[in-house]
């Protein structure tokens, strides 16, 4: 403890107390030399002197009977919805969250229709028996290094097969098929083919 | 209210336990005990009696729903103004965002404090009730962090292991923050205390 600003730190301590031995001795010792930190320490004792006298604000007359028409009004609010607090004290979802997360379910929705619309001949996993037990129909080599995509660009057979697992529950993925082609129209047209070997050649 | 005054004073566990139990004239008592406490920390935190007053009553709704979750391991008065305390963090976040979103806002400041509301002691002269405004403006301009601190400890007068229990942070930290606060108020009042 050299300078000034090393004293600060235990004015409270001193002031409340805290300090003891050796390092009470030195504040002490300090205080006698120091105009500087003297007149700091009056000032703090008087700053808690006037913080503690500080006049008090008092709760404005009403405030019993508003409290207990809130309390009635929460209580009944619980009754209306008595499983919906998943989450008690403050925390709260933000609303922007869950319109976030209802904007994204929704698009999910409609990619998933639109993609089913776009591709009406995919097979239905559940009706085709070959594909549902896992052989192939046809000796059919499916294409490597391609990517499949539909007109808006989003990798069609992916989600869906994805889906389809889900409904079938498998838990593994098949091996995915993916085609690479610059012309986006001729890939539709290929689309169906390509996906017929793409489920034909899936292995779980 | 008559037991407060035979020596038989019950104590906030006591309270709160036969709260717990069914009794809703413990929860008056809670209530009568501590919403001015709480308001005038509240108030002092967010420099707004409105806006206090309207968190000292969600305080006590708080206590109200979850008074199952008290348990008695920890004092009553801790409980009760760490739910205070996080309200009050919370709407000052709140407002901080609205002032991103609104240029006009004011947020605290003089606005906020009326110096001839008669809540403040109209015995005390105007000098005396100008200085408690100029304090309670530097109050203002410190960081939540340390306004906090200060106003459990110098204001309100809780012990420091309250406070560590109440802001979960380390006894030595508070002890260090409150010195700090101290500290910087003291700077910009100095003016006033070397009177
Ligand atoms: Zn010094």
């Amino acid at each position: 403890m050299n300078t000034c600003q090393n004293y600060e730190g235990f004015i409270s301590g001193y002031l409340e107390g805290d300090l003891q031995g050796e390092s009470l001795l030195e504040m002490k010792n300090h205080i006698s030399k120091c105009q500087s930190c003297s007149q700091k320490i009056n000032n703090i004792k008087v700053l808690c002197l006037n913080l503690k006298k500080l006049a008090p604000v008092k709760t404005s007359s009403d405030f019993d009977t508003m409290l207990r028409a809130r309390i009635k009004l929460d209580s009944k609010k619980k009754r209306y919805q008595t499983n919906w607090n998943l989450f008690p004290g403050n925390f709260r979802i933000p609303a922007h969250g869950i319109s976030i997360a209802l904007i994204i379910i929704a698009f999910t929705l409609v990619f998933l229709k639109i993609s089913n619309f776009q591709n009406p001949t995919i097979p239905d996993a559940a009706d085709n028996a070959e594909w549902y037990s896992g052989q192939p129909i046809q000796n059919q080599q499916s294409p490597d290094n391609l990517t499949v995509y539909s007109i808006d660009r989003q990798p069609a057979i992916r989600v869906i097969s994805h889906r389809q697992n889900h409904l079938l529950g498998h838990t593994e993925r098949g091996t995915e098929t993916v085609a690479d082609s610059t012309n986006l129209l001729a890939q539709e047209n290929r689309l169906s083919d390509l996906q017929r070997n793409y489920y034909q050649t899936k292995t779980y | 209210m008559v037991k407060e005054k035979t020596g038989n004073r019950p104590t906030d566990e006591d309270l709160i336990e036969r709260f717990q139990n069914g009794d809703l004239y413990a929860f008056d008592l809670i209530v009568k005990r501590y919403k001015n406490q709480l308001l005038n920390f509240i108030f002092r935190f967010l420099g707004n009696t409105e806006e206090a007053e309207d968190l000292v009553q969600e305080t006590f709704l708080r206590v109200y729903r979850n008074r199952k979750a008290y348990q008695k391991v920890a004092k009553f008065s801790t409980w009760i103004y760490t739910i205070a305390g996080n309200l009050a963090k919370t709407e000052l976040r709140k407002r901080k965002r609205r002032r991103f979103f609104s240029i006009s806002e004011l947020g605290y400041n003089e606005k906020d404090y009326d110096i001839s509301d008669d809540a403040y002691n109209p015995e005390k002269d105007v000098d005396g009730r100008m200085k408690e405004a100029i304090i309670h403006n530097q109050i203002m301009k410190l960081s939540p962090k340390f306004r906090q601190v200060i106003l459990l400890r110098d204001v309100q007068q809780l012990s420091y292991e309250e406070i560590s229990e109440i802001v979960n942070i380390p006894l030595g930290t508070v002890k260090s923050r409150v010195n700090r606060g101290r500290l910087k108020l003291q700077e910009k009042l100095k003016f006033l205390l070397e009177r």
